[in-house]
């Protein structure tokens, strides 16, 4: 399994309290909302504060939430992009 | 007419009283326990706690929010007639019309609850059940 999403869904489990869930429980393509996990609103914005003190990535528009936060791997998707647009960014 | 008197519910369900924000983030208030209480004091803290996140959040706008989420909230010992908890209320984050919030009250100075909740701005209900985000 790929090493970032891993980490996001142990990271999801966690803050979002998914008990007795493994990561193993969670395919990469599976919608996080709207069927799927199920997540709702209140979800979105735990992983919103997620991404910042985890990552560093600040998301503030909703339409880029709309866009990535399908499935884990669009997930890992995004937050690749948004580090490496922050290490090419100049100092 | 200030905020916490335009709510919607009013005394006995109005909690919180004397609210004062102490920056963009935080707001703090007090909830008088008394004997006319109408709900379990444990819930009135709670929902003091609520009504001055509403103030710290919506009161520039004018408008309210619906309470859609505790978590974490621990009360250490009974809250009784005639405690006043004065509390502190933190804005921690905010996406898409729901906002996370912070509070802690104290008695005496004492710490006798704390708590995360949130706060949903009315959003069209249709729209929010088909997209969450």
């Amino acid at each position: 399994m790929d090493d970032l999403r891993k980490k996001l869904k142990e990271l999801l489990i966690d803050r979002l309290k998914f008990e007795d869930m493994t990561p193993d429980d969670i395919n990469d393509d599976d919608p996080l909302f709207a069927g799927g996990l199920g997540l709702d609103s209140i979800d979105a914005l735990e992983i919103v504060v997620m991404l910042e003190t985890e990552f560093g990535i600040k998301v503030k528009n909703e339409s880029a939430a709309r866009d990535n936060f399908h499935s884990i791997s669009s997930l890992a998707d995004f937050v690749r992009h948004r580090l490496a647009d922050e290490q090419r960014a100049p100092v | 007419m200030t905020w916490l008197a335009s709510l919607p519910h009013q005394i006995p369900f109005r909690a919180a009283s004397a609210a004062t924000r102490v920056g963009d983030k935080t707001i703090e208030g007090v909830y008088v326990c008394t004997a006319n209480d109408s709900m379990p004091s444990g819930v009135m803290a709670v929902e003091a706690m609520a009504q001055l996140g509403g103030g710290l959040a919506f009161s520039a706008a004018s408008s309210h929010a619906f309470l859609s989420g505790i978590d974490r909230c621990e009360v250490d010992r009974a809250i009784e007639t005639g405690d006043v908890i004065r509390f502190v209320v933190t804005l921690d984050a905010d996406f898409g019309g729901t906002y996370r919030f912070s509070g802690r009250g104290l008695v005496d100075g004492v710490e006798v609850i704390r708590g995360r909740f949130y706060l949903a701005h009315h959003r069209d209900t249709e729209d929010t059940e088909k997209n969450p985000l």
